[in-house]
């Protein structure tokens, strides 16, 4: 199937009408996918800023911060997931098949991913060595900053949907 | 040209006006949070709290007025005036604001004795249920200018 044929499938679904015919469901469905990019950005922006070495979590060790923080993140992927996937499916062949803006989200959202997994499996498992360090290794800080840059990208590129 | 015309224009300040959002719902959220006695500022005092979060809920504030008044002077007449979300916002908006200054003049007030405590007083929680609400509120009326 290609993926045309998958957004002409998608937007003929249950789902896809559910939410393009209800006047409601969309601009509610719409708002907590706002109030999902709060909690994401806040979450994954307070670990970002424990990476760096600054921020209210600044004295804590990271591991501990990022025990905390991470089931918030996975939780605000989820509910992102499931909100952007019913918004998607309401519009997914006459609108975001057409749209550079929900291609370029979608990379970035990869990305931020990548960047994600690679950090875990590299800067993350020499942790303890690093844990309490007043000085966050350089590697820490590049997945930091990129984590950052990343989502702000996201963003932008969703609400460029809209548009592009 | 004018906001209005320019669909890049109106687009980056609505992009703008979403890290606003962040910046204050977040940083209130936080605070919220720590004043329900649950996040990960909890065992934080909440004097702590409020003096290193507060900052960013005002640059988000101050960030969110200017371009929603941006936003604003672009469509007023056209789609604002007409929209019911719009004034159900402005409504909500000064009531934000009232539930914070009522809660920073009571029982912020006597914050001494209940900084580090395990559990807040019964104000400080239902001042942070009415934030919490009041914000989630202003967002999906933000939300629905767009089509009501």
């Amino acid at each position: 199937m290609s993926f045309l044929a998958f957004c002409q499938w998608i937007e003929a679904s249950r789902l896809g009408a559910g939410v393009r015919n209800s006047i409601w469901v969309f601009p509610v469905v719409e708002s907590i996918h706002i109030l999902g990019i709060v909690l994401l950005i806040v979450t994954a922006a307070l670990l970002d800023l424990r990476l760096l070495g600054a921020g209210i979590l600044r004295r804590r060790p990271v591991s501990e911060v990022a025990a905390q923080l991470l089931p918030w993140i996975w939780g605000a992927v989820a509910l992102m997931v499931i909100t952007g996937v019913a918004l998607f499916a309401s519009e997914a062949a006459s609108k975001c098949y057409d749209s550079r803006a929900f291609y370029v989200k979608m990379a970035l959202i990869a990305a931020a991913l990548v960047n994600l997994i690679v950090s875990h499996f590299t800067v993350y498992r020499h942790v303890a060595a690093w844990n309490v360090a007043p000085v966050t290794p350089i590697g820490a800080k590049l997945t930091a900053c990129l984590s950052l840059a990343i989502w702000v990208g996201v963003v932008f590129a969703g609400r460029g949907i809209a548009y592009f | 040209m004018g906001i209005r015309d320019s669909d890049w224009l109106f687009y980056f300040i609505e992009s703008i006006h979403v890290f606003g959002i962040v910046m204050l719902v977040g940083a209130a959220g936080l605070i919220d949070l720590r004043l329900l006695g649950v996040g990960i500022l909890r065992d934080r005092p909440v004097s702590e709290v409020a003096r290193r979060l507060l900052p960013w809920a005002w640059l988000g504030f101050g960030v969110l007025f200017a371009t929603g008044a941006l936003l604003f002077v672009s469509e007023a007449a056209t789609k604002l005036y007409v929209s019911p979300s719009f004034y159900v916002k402005m409504a909500l908006i000064p009531l934000a604001g009232l539930n914070a200054a009522v809660f920073q003049f009571t029982v912020y007030r006597r914050i001494a004795k209940w900084d580090s405590a395990p559990v807040t007083p019964t104000g400080a929680k239902v001042a942070a249920w009415l934030s919490l609400t009041l914000w989630a509120g202003i967002v999906f009326a933000g939300r629905g200018i767009a089509y009501y």
